[in-house]
């Protein structure tokens, strides 16, 4: 299989998520450079809570430190955030008896997986079974939900990307939340139940993995994709030791003919974090993808795609590569509760 | 080093290249611009403020550089950028000066969540804080201003006070007062010697002015502790009025003043709580300045 190109020496925010420890003999003007480029990616916090962690955050100097500290804060207060709206959801939904299922960035914080460390987020994004959508949206409502005009997800949707309505909002709740419908009432569904959240579930590891990377590489807004490249990172990272769990991703991804995405996703998360994969399966998913000259360009346009948004690190192939995508991306009618469906449900 | 100290070729080569780091307060601002309506502000507001080297950390990187390639009918414009972050529409050139102090309000209040922000003046005296908490519009920035040029108060902030939430002390920002269409003339009136960059907009119901802070700053940032709060409200031709203020009432007007109060927790209430504690707490309704200036200081005299 061919190479990837290899990360962007400027690139100081995957160089710091690959190897932390390599922090230490930054200096300040580093400091200064990863600080903005990590604020652009959205992973200043987790660079912060992985530093801290680790019990390296007091060798940061002081000024850089200030920075990392306020995002972790503000991190933490959407955490916090997530949890209540998702204690809402679960009081608004209970007398329905239907049963949610979170995903995204809300799915790791309910689940307490390692992606929740240093996220931000703005809305919190629920799967409900098609034919329940009049029921769930009537229970919102009732208990104070309202539609958010004019948001982005409502744009989204209107585009028909997303099946479902626009966001909701509830005063003093600083969450949206997005529901999509399922597309197809399964016979049976592949969830984890939470503990803290009863009537509350979230994808097993297999749709976990293959939502988070399908959403990655088939949405129009790739604004935070290496973010969302290291939410995956640490997804494989914790689920990687689970016996069976590299075999159950592959006959997942392929059932739902996501093999493309899994590959991608993988060797991305390799080659830019360091992610370990067993040996063997980045072949075993890659065999039936066998068109040489499109997937070197594919990895030319995702290796500037996966960047900081920052004008250290693009080059001038970099608004073109965005643009494509953006392009791609346009007329395609995957949403991220298609896409959810799809893993989780087709396999069962 | 102090801004001052640079010679103007060099402020405007600092300016075009790498970027002018200048420390305002707390924190260090690198400023890129090749606009000259921005050089003269910077050269006027930041005189006395300390110029960091090169390669210094900088909490915020601010760019104030034309937004487009030719200027279009209505005139040049120019727009601030933030590491490719761009929060505001482009504005006339000339208005530069006044998209850049936002720009720097809009890095500090999304940025430096190490401090609580409270829509509020701050100003010093011997070491203990004044704050005037309230709304825009409400004439705390006419006050402040009052304060510090006429009234020989040590200059923290304008628009946003920092409290740093451990110790409920409050640091200074010593940034440009920005004052609005009457109260431009009315802080003139009172300091005659205070000195005002050029008037940003046209119309007069929209004049916006800077007063530099150069002369009152706290240019060296020494933190200071809350000693009054006085919650201001300007009334065109009001009798002035001071009156005690309900604790309660003065610690819900800087909650609802906070910007990231909510970010900042239970911490957040504490600080706020600590504030208010250590604090007299009052009311003012003037139509006066020199009045209210007068009144002020008979407050904060008595209370020493």
């Amino acid at each position: 299989m061919s190479a990837l190109p290899s990360p962007s020496p400027a690139d100081l925010v995957s160089a710091a998520l690959r190897q932390p420890q390599q922090l230490a003999a930054l200096t300040l003007a580093g400091w200064d450079a990863l600080v903005r480029q990590a604020r652009r990616a959205g992973l200043l916090a987790r660079i912060g809570s992985m530093l801290e962690a680790q019990g390296s955050l007091a060798r940061v100097p002081r000024s850089a430190r200030a920075h990392l500290d306020a995002a972790m804060m503000l991190s933490e207060f959407h955490r916090a955030q997530a949890m209540r709206t998702l204690a809402l959801v679960q009081e608004a939904l209970a007398p329905t008896q239907v049963e949610p299922v979170i995903v995204g960035g809300a799915a790791y914080v309910a689940a307490g997986l390692l992606p929740a460390m240093g996220r931000v987020f703005t809305d919190i994004e629920v799967v409900v079974p098609a034919g329940r959508l009049a029921e769930v949206r009537t229970a919102l409502l009732v208990r104070g939900w309202s539609d958010a005009p004019n948001t982005r997800t409502q744009e989204i949707a209107q585009r028909g990307e997303i099946r479902g309505w626009g966001s909701l909002i509830r005063d003093r709740c600083r969450c949206a939340l997005v529901v999509h419908d399922e597309r197809g009432t399964p016979a049976g569904r592949d969830v984890d139940r939470l503990d803290d959240f009863a009537g509350l579930a979230v994808p097993d590891p297999a749709g976990m993995v293959l939502h988070a990377m399908v959403k990655l590489f088939h949405r129009m807004d790739i604004g935070h994709g290496l973010r969302d490249l290291s939410d995956l990172d640490l997804l494989l990272r914790h689920y990687g030791r689970m016996p069976d769990f590299w075999t159950r991703l592959e006959q997942r991804a392929r059932d739902a003919d996501a093999l493309g995405s899994l590959c991608q996703g993988l060797r991305f998360a390799q080659g830019l974090l360091g992610t370990p994969v067993p040996p063997g399966t980045l072949e075993q998913v890659a065999a039936r993808d066998a068109r040489p000259l499109l997937r070197a360009l594919n990895d030319q346009v995702w290796s500037r795609a996966l960047r900081p948004r920052h004008s250290m690190v693009s080059d001038r192939w970099s608004r073109p590569a965005l643009f494509a995508l953006r392009f791609k991306a346009r007329g395609r009618q995957v949403a991220p509760a298609l896409v959810l469906q799809r893993p989780s449900f087709a396999a069962v | 080093l102090i801004v001052a100290d640079l010679a103007s070729a060099d402020l405007d080569r600092a300016l075009r290249a790498t970027g002018l780091r200048v420390r305002t307060g707390p924190l260090v601002a690198a400023i890129r611009s090749t606009q000259p309506a921005l050089h003269e502000a910077i050269a006027l507001h930041y005189a006395q403020h300390p110029v960091e080297p090169d390669n210094a950390f900088a909490d915020v990187h601010a760019s104030i550089e034309p937004a487009g390639r030719r200027p279009g009918w209505a005139g040049a414009r120019v727009v601030f950028d933030s590491d490719g972050e761009r929060p505001f529409p482009p504005v006339p050139a000339r208005e530069a000066h006044a998209l850049l102090e936002r720009g720097l309000d809009w890095c500090l209040l999304n940025h430096c969540h190490q401090y609580l922000f409270v829509r509020a003046a701050v100003v010093v005296r011997n070491g203990r804080a004044l704050l005037l908490p309230g709304p825009p519009g409400i004439g705390k920035s006419t006050l402040c201003g009052g304060l510090a040029f006429a009234a020989g108060w040590q200059l923290f902030s304008d628009g946003v006070a920092l409290v740093v939430p451990a110790s409920a002390r409050v640091v200074p920002l010593a940034r440009p007062v920005c004052l609005k269409g009457d109260s431009i003339d009315a802080v003139r009136g009172v300091a005659p010697s205070a000195v005002f960059g050029p008037l940003l907009r046209g119309a007069a119901q929209d004049r916006v002015a800077y007063a530099s802070p150069a002369a009152v700053s706290a240019i060296d940032g020494v933190d200071a502790m809350p000693a009054w709060v006085v919650l201001p409200r300007y009334e065109a031709g009001a009798p002035t009025r001071l009156q005690g203020h309900s604790r309660a009432r003065s610690f819900m007007s800087l909650v609802e003043n906070a910007f990231n109060y909510d970010v900042h927790g239970r911490a957040g209430f504490a600080a706020l709580a600590d504030v208010i504690d250590r604090c007299e707490c009052h009311e003012l309704v003037y139509g006066n300045l020199a009045e209210a200036l007068a009144c002020l200081d008979r407050l904060t005299v008595s209370s020493r």
